[in-house]
């Protein structure tokens, strides 16, 4: 059987070099959306006629990006692969009448279909009413894809513990602030940290596989981020059968950013649509 | 967990066709080099006709005859064959099949691309039919490749042992009394002792370090004057652990560790009757099982197979003017498996196998129990109204039980000597083959495709210009019907495709002397295929132009140099215009333009081989030096991109790779 193979996985295994990191925030970037239905933050999946906010993590290195947006939503159904693609007409859409600094959000009421389609521009600095229109600014496309009637929950990192350098690190009280505030935990210039994530064991989903191929768990996936300094790596895994829900990452310090603010952005994936994401901020000194 | 079997019956009948005028020149002009014949022997228009021992001298092909059949014309040169042979005349890899003495082989080379699994010192011929082929095979719309086992020594004790970087090998043959021989093999790959030298230790921990092995046993018994028993055993098995430190880049489908292991063994019985009477038999046994377990992270499959394949051809000659060959071959296969990960990509043109792992969705199953049960059954006649005339047509009829379907397949080769230096060739012909099988199971594709069709026609002739100067020169058009081809959503595999091939092929041979040997072949050609959508493209592995060169010189005391010059047109490749980020993986999604617009580089690489051999009655040692890609030219073999498919570079393939290898013979 030919579907995947041992080799073509070795050969990414020399492709320790690449050509950009994606931990780094050095443009304006989507890093996730989070599901809520009817005004419940744990759903991950609607029903059909549901009330659905799909709120969208923005981020860049300035730290109040104004941003235009505009989404549409259709129905889709299952693929083997490749980018999913509507199957139907559009059934909702919205935009942003002005750029703004808030995240993106995107309301809707849940079609009777297998799997609803949302795909979205974010423009820098831009209005734009359709998925088509040009954009002056930086732009990114995405999507995101909803599978209706599923029983799945949105893990959380809003009650996750994070540690700098084994400091408690709490959430900042204004995310958007171009310079350090109180509250920031320091971070010395060039030096390597130690970031940990403690999640819960609500966050993840048990898993019902009746041919026991699954874990007991579903998986999690952290990605972080970092407008300033550099992540060892993009992404943390903790499998779904594995007890330990801690994990570590080292992110070095710029050398050459003393006084300045660097944020951090966490985000949670269960790989079933469930996301949740958490924001930090440290500043730099000498 | 139910369990299931594969296993596969080959039933056939009859002697193998007269001995080939390649055959019969073996002797002291085939001393040496890079030799390389072009025969036709009655059956097709082309066959190619190569001793093993000359492949075996081919620079760049490691000593390895199964791998410098790439020398020859209508092969395209790839990296990999996964598929399960070379890419033949504009075919896939699964379109095409290796036979060894009439059995297929599972797997030909160790770890997709290394060396083949079978000594080439065992090997009396490898003989290439790159289509319209005989009705003696059928389930394929490609080509074929035979490899004959040569029986073992009957004159004295043989040994060898072969110590190189890449492997060791050790060989003997022996008589065992007036009526019986035999040989053993063995060669285990050297990787291991160096390869967490080579990989990045930050990025995973080698468990286990990739090993592969072989072996071969093969007894001849004369058990009657016109009766002859072979029995032969081998296998192969290749298999690797490595524990990722961390996800390869962002990839949350590649994570957790990487564990393999592909093998097969197998055992044949062979008895051939060749009564002085008109009628002469051919009967073939093979039983075996095959093993191929996969880790990648969480993805994970495992076969479990037990085959049998039988094979009886009987041949009466009817007359000075006429020959008749018919016989039955059946493949019955019984397998057990479980399967999680995507859903398996079309066999050829789908764009997102580039795409992280994360991106597409995973099934599993538990029981893909699956059974094949193929009969066929073929009769060929060889007409020779004139001496320099000779007609074979042919019919094969199969059954293919999985699927509830049959077909039959008409063929027509024919050769015409004009003179005594020039033979015009040409074969017209239908060819059927099922779908890869894991298409069909339900649970993972679509239990009703059916197989599909091509059309094979070519044209040739062949030119003795001069003493030791042959020009061959052919041209031919496939078409493909019914082509099997993947689509997104349910039913994921439909019987809606189709190919056409067209191309032309050159070759030279010049032997000039005993010690001289030129051979040089050009293809060029052109392989589309269409899907649903009716538009026509360029086939994954198109390559419009395929050019060689391969000499050697003896130069006495020992000394032997030998040279391989290759330029191949760059693989289609589909161009990224943009991409989309997927906020529910967190990856982004590459958005392609028309597919397979776009041509890597053209490759091209020189490989050089230098051998000084020392008579030391009764010892030969050996020491020889092969340089692969003597001029460390780039060539690029794949594309790869920054995360957000911003920014993208070329891959290279091997640099300069040096083989260093020490040989002895008793």
């Amino acid at each position: 059987m030919r579907p995947w193979t041992l080799f073509a996985a070795l050969g990414l295994l020399g492709c320790d070099d690449p050509l950009a990191h994606p931990q780094d925030i050095d443009r304006l970037r989507v890093l996730g959306a989070r599901v809520s239905v009817n005004g419940d933050a744990s759903r991950a999946s609607p029903a059909p006629g549901d009330l659905v906010s799909l709120e969208w993590l923005v981020a860049d290195p300035d730290p109040a990006p104004a941003v235009g947006w505009a989404f549409a939503a259709c129905p889709s159904q299952a693929r083997s692969r490749g980018t999913p693609e509507c199957v139907g007409p559009v059934f909702a859409q919205a935009s942003a009448p002005a750029p703004s600094a808030a995240l993106p959000r995107f309301d809707f009421t849940a079609a009777d279909a297998e799997r609803i389609l949302v795909r979205g521009v974010v423009c820098r600095d831009g209005v734009i009413t359709s998925l088509t229109d040009s954009c002056a600014g930086e732009r990114e496309s995405v999507l995101f894809e909803l599978r209706v009637g599923d029983d799945n929950a949105n893990p959380t990192l809003g009650d996750a513990e994070l540690w700098l350098d084994d400091a408690p690190w709490p959430a900042p009280s204004d995310l958007g602030a171009a310079a350090c505030a109180p509250g920031d935990l320091p971070a010395a210039s060039g030096a390597k940290l130690d970031v940990r994530v403690v999640l819960a064991g609500s966050d993840r989903d048990p898993i019902e596989d009746p041919k026991g191929l699954a874990p007991p768990f579903e998986p999690l996936f952290v990605s972080q981020f970092s407008t300033l300094g550099h992540f060892a790596r993009p992404l943390s895994v903790i499998e779904g059968s594995s007890e330990e829900l801690e994990l570590g990452v080292d992110w070095r310090a710029p050398d050459d950013a003393v006084g300045q603010r660097a944020r951090f952005y966490f985000v949670v994936r269960d790989g079933r649509g469930g996301v949740d994401w958490s924001a930090r901020t440290a500043c730099l000194v000498p | 967990m139910r369990r299931r079997l594969l296993a596969s019956i080959w039933l056939a009948a009859l002697l193998w066709p007269a001995v080939t005028r390649g055959q019969e020149a073996e002797g002291d002009e085939l001393e040496y080099g890079a030799t390389v014949e072009v025969e036709a022997p009655p059956s097709e228009p082309v066959r190619r006709s190569v001793p093993a021992e000359d492949l075996r001298q081919v620079a760049g092909a490691r000593g390895d005859a199964l791998r410098a059949v790439e020398i020859l014309p209508g092969v395209a040169r790839s990296t990999s064959y996964e598929g399960g042979a070379p890419v033949l005349r504009g075919a896939g890899q699964h379109e095409s099949v290796v036979f060894l003495d009439g059995a297929p082989v599972p797997l030909l080379y160790h770890f997709g691309s290394a060396t083949s699994f079978f000594p080439s010192r065992l090997l009396e011929r490898v003989e290439l039919v790159p289509s319209n082929f005989s009705v003696r095979y059928g389930r394929l719309v490609g080509g074929i490749i035979e490899a004959r086992t040569k029986p073992p020594a009957r004159d004295r004790l043989h040994a060898m042992l072969e110590l190189s970087l890449i492997d060791s090998a050790a060989l003997v043959e022996t008589p065992l009394g007036p009526d019986a021989s035999m040989a053993v093999g063995v060669r285990r790959s050297n990787l291991d002792f160096f390869f967490s030298q080579l990989v990045p230790a930050d990025a995973y921990s080698v468990v286990a370090a990739p090993v592969y092995y072989d072996y071969q046993a093969i007894g001849t018994l004369r058990v009657a004057r016109d009766h002859r028993l072979r029995l032969m055993a081998y296998g192969s098995r290749d298999s690797l652990k490595l524990l990722f430190s961390k996800p390869v880049l962002d990839d949350p489908g590649l994570r957790g560790d990487i564990e393999g292991v592909l093998a097969f063994h197998r055992a044949n019985v062979t008895l051939e009757s060749t009564p002085s009477g008109p009628w002469s038999q051919r009967v073939s046994l093979t039983a075996g099982t095959l093993t191929r377990q996969q880790v990648v992270g969480p993805l994970r499959q495992k076969l479990e197979s037990v085959q049998l394949l039988g094979r009886v051809e009987e041949k009466l000659v009817l007359g000075s003017a006429a020959d008749l060959v018919f016989g039955i071959d059946t493949d019955v296969e019984v397998a057990d498996g479980t399967y999680h990960g995507p859903r398996p990509p079309g066999p050829e043109g789908d764009t997102s196998m580039g795409e992280g792992l994360a991106l597409s969705e995973n099934i599993s199953i538990h029981d893909p129990a699956f059974e094949i049960v193929q009969p066929g059954a073929f009769v060929e006649l060889t007409l020779r109204p004139d001496r320099r005339v000779t007609l074979i047509p042919g019919l094969r009829l199969d059954w293919y039980g999985h699927l509830r379907h049959g077909s039959i397949d008409p063929r027509l080769a024919t050769r015409v000597a004009v003179t005594e230096n020039t033979t015009l060739k040409g074969g017209v012909g239908l060819f059927t083959q099922p779908p890869v099988w894991y298409y069909t199971v339900p649970s993972l594709g679509n239990p009703d495709l059916d197989p599909y069709h091509a059309l094979h026609t070519s044209v040739g002739v062949e030119q003795r210009l001069a003493a030791g100067v042959t020009l061959g020169v052919e041209g031919y058009y496939k078409y493909i019907y019914d082509d099997v081809v993947a689509t997104p959503g349910s039913p994921y595999f439909v019987n809606a495709g189709s190919g056409r091939i067209f191309g032309s092929e050159l070759s030279l041979e010049l032997r000039p002397s005993a010690s001289t040997f030129v051979y040089a072949a050009y293809s060029l050609s052109r392989s589309e295929r269409r899907g649903p959508a009716g538009q026509w493209r360029l086939f994954d592995h198109d390559q419009t132009h395929v050019a060689s060169a391969t000499a050697s010189q003896r130069l006495g005391a020992g000394w032997s140099v030998g040279g391989r010059f290759r330029y191949v047109s760059g693989d289609p490749t589909t161009p990224v215009t943009g991409a989309v980020y997927d906020a529910r993986v967190g990856e982004y999604r590459p958005s392609f333009g028309p597919q397979n617009s776009q041509r890597r580089p053209a490759f091209h690489q020189l490989d050089v081989r230098v051998e000084k051999e020392w008579k030391l009655s009764p010892l030969t040692l050996a020491v020889y030096l092969e340089l692969l890609n003597a001029y460390n030219a780039k060539n690029q073999e794949g594309t790869r991109y920054s995360y957000d498919y911003a920014k993208s570079e070329g891959v290279s393939g091997l640099p300069l790779l040096p083989n260093l290898g020490i040989r002895g013979e008793l």
